[in-house]
């Protein structure tokens, strides 16, 4: 049964995802973005991770996809522009996507594509967000306290980058 | 749960630093820029008299290791940080609109490079490159009014963000494999087995992400453009300090961490490398402009220092150290007299360089010690550090990969011979001085001797870095 729900999020994810990247409108994109985030949120949940399809749905559909949406609504992207530039490179990608296909699917068919399971029984992740919590605040407080760094810089470099200051023009536009 | 707080001492000054310059910006009058470039590198002096004082150990519950290695790349990233500092005081004079946060983010930079050489798990290692890597993205399109800087900034944007899809992807599989993140946990779990399909899959790509920093094949395209259109303080940056962290990280990871498995990536590694070697050389030869020059010849640099990686012994890993000190060095002594030059003229273009000995003998001198040290030209730094990776990679039987690099290292000596021809042999279109002041005069004659030193006395320090070796497997 759990197997049956994993096959139709897992497909409805690539066939969105294939969707984002070859539909011609941009705000058509972004919903199919939204779509196949929603989907591997599904698939988090199947993996007795709610604090992370929670996650997912809050950032990635809620906060980024609303500013995806923002920005192109902003920067009033034209539909023609945003098709051109894809086909040129579509088959060279085509050939990439389709040898490591081939390469996966050769390492499932040998069985050498198998792993051992791992410490997080279901009977640990019961209690999910606690443990989340619990390692994100001890075992890995060093890449907590980085994150808040990186987010802090790319604060400060984002207004950097877009400040003008007052009372002057183009600066030099010396490289 | 050991906290150990003590042993990110370094760490803690610098980005103590780096915060009070960012807060210092509100305060301080528009006139008084060269203070926060003064206050920069006495943060960073102060973070470098720490360095001695470390004791070895891990920190913060095992994902902070501080060991030789991790201190050894931490003197690099110090004396690189001096050094660009002092770069940013002598190239914002002549910019009009420009904005103190670009000394905070530089220092932020390095503290984050810092902790990168320190990182002892693939969580903290990711989010330290990515911290590292927002601070660089930043940097390089920082004079958002100039086209060709807002270009470079976009490339090395998105190639880095796409490198970063490979990384992670491939610490996933790794982790999928092993159960673990810490590098010593994976690599005691890689110990005698098997190598599965996860497993590869999940070196093939970090492999691959990796070589986004040290800008190889088959991520090396932000390279020249990115080297041409960032602010010139910012390329000298991403030269040195950059690749080392890059290279420290590969150490880590895959001498460490993936240390087991050096049977399969061996061989990978070897391609990539000489692949960089041949297109890093050859597309260096038809360059005009000084900076894609040195971008161009970084690729290969790279490709040397992966030929070193490839041999996956204790020698490569000293002699990569070893390179790279020398390295810092080279791109140090060219860069400030890059940016002295470029303030007096206005031109990076290697014909603008004619001449230049009849008027500055000592950019001229620099250039000439820089670069040649950089080709690997016997008795500079440069060519001990390239003799000891030919010496790693025929000793583990790579021959056609020392081939390779051998010959590329006399299309180098051509290329920047080139240069130097121009610079001393040529008649100056504009015969006036150039004047030089007084601590940037200081500054080149050191990073020059220094420069020799490596080369005709270079005993202590490989004698240091071949000790720090033994233990990186």
């Amino acid at each position: 049964m759990e197997q049956i729900f994993f096959y139709i999020f897992a497909i409805v994810a690539v066939a969105s995802a294939i969707a984002v990247i070859s539909v011609r409108n941009p705000v058509h994109s972004a919903m199919y973005l939204i779509v196949c985030f929603l989907q591997v949120a599904a698939i988090f949940i199947l993996l007795r991770s709610p604090f992370l399809a929670a996650v997912q749905v809050f950032i990635y559909v809620g906060a980024v996809m609303v500013l995806f949406l923002f920005a192109v609504m902003v920067l009033d992207i034209g539909k023609e522009s945003f098709g051109e530039h894809m086909h040129s490179q579509a088959i060279p990608a085509g050939i990439t996507v389709l040898g490591l296909l081939a390469v996966v699917g050769w390492l499932i068919s040998k069985g050498k594509i198998t792993v051992p399971l791992g410490k997080y029984t279901e009977e640990v992740l019961t209690k999910n967000t606690e443990v989340v919590g619990k390692s994100l605040y001890t075992q890995f407080i060093f890449p907590f306290e980085v994150v808040s760094l990186l987010l802090l810089i790319a604060l400060v470099g984002a207004i950097v980058l877009v400040m003008k200051e007052k009372g002057k023009g183009a600066g030099s536009t010396r490289p | 749960m050991e906290m150990n707080l003590f042993r990110l001492i370094p760490e803690f000054i610098m980005l103590g630093t780096a915060f009070l310059l960012l807060i210092l910006e509100l305060f301080l009058p528009k006139g008084s820029r060269k203070a926060f470039g003064v206050i920069g590198i006495l943060g960073t002096v102060s973070a470098a008299i720490s360095l001695p004082y470390q004791d070895y150990g891990l920190a913060l519950a095992g994902l902070f290791v501080q060991d030789q290695m991790s201190i050894y790349f931490k003197w690099l990233f110090v004396i690189s940080s001096v050094f660009v500092l002092y770069i940013v005081m002598l190239y914002e004079d002549k910019i009009n609109n420009w904005r103190g946060e670009f000394y905070s983010i530089i220092v932020f930079a390095i503290s984050g490079m810092m902790m990168l050489a320190s990182t002892n798990d693939f969580v903290s290692f990711y989010v330290s490159l990515e911290f590292v890597a927002i601070c660089l993205y930043v940097l390089a399109a920082f004079l958002s009014d100039s086209r060709v800087t807002s270009e470079a900034g976009l490339k090395y944007l998105i190639t880095g963000a796409l490198a970063s899809g490979f990384l992670i992807y491939g610490i996933s599989f790794i982790y999928g494999a092993t159960g673990v993140t810490g590098f010593a946990e994976v690599a005691k779990a890689l110990q005698g087995v098997e190598p599965t399909g996860f497993v590869l899959i999940g070196i093939v790509l970090v492999v691959i992400g990796l070589t986004f920093k040290i800008s190889s094949i088959p991520f090396h395209v932000w390279s020249p453009d990115v080297y041409q259109g960032a602010p010139t303080p910012v390329t000298a940056l991403l030269a040195a300090a950059s690749k080392a962290a890059g290279f420290v990280v590969i150490l880590r990871i895959l001498f460490g961490a993936l240390g087991p498995m050096k049977g399969e990536w061996m061989a990978f590694v070897a391609v990539i490398s000489g692949i960089t070697l041949l297109f890093g050389n050859l597309a260096a030869m038809p360059q005009k402009d000084l900076k894609r020059l040195i971008g161009y010849a970084g690729i290969g640099s790279a490709g040397y220092l992966l030929m070193a990686v490839a041999a996956a012994s204790e020698l490569g890993a000293g002699a990569i150290m070893f390179y790279l000190l020398t390295y810092v060095f080279g791109i140090i002594g060219t860069f400030t007299a890059i940016v002295v030059f470029h303030n007096s003229e206005g031109s990076d273009l290697v014909e603008s360089y004619a001449g230049l000995y009849k008027r500055s003998p000592l950019l001229a001198f620099s250039l000439f010690i820089g670069l040649l040290s950089i080709a690997g030209f016997p008795p500079l730094g440069g060519f001990i550090a390239k003799f000891y990776i030919f010496m790693a990679a025929i000793k583990e039987g790579l021959w056609v990969l020392a081939v390779i690099g051998a010959l590329m290292a006399i299309v180098a000596m051509y290329y920047f011979l080139l240069v130097i021809k121009s610079m001393y042999l040529r008649q100056p279109t504009n015969p006036a001085p150039i004047p030089v002041d007084m601590t940037t005069t200081g500054l080149l004659y050191f990073v020059n001797a220094a420069t020799i030193l490596l080369g005709v006395y270079p005993g202590p320090v490989t004698d240091l870095v071949m000790n720090i070796a033994q233990g990186v497997f």
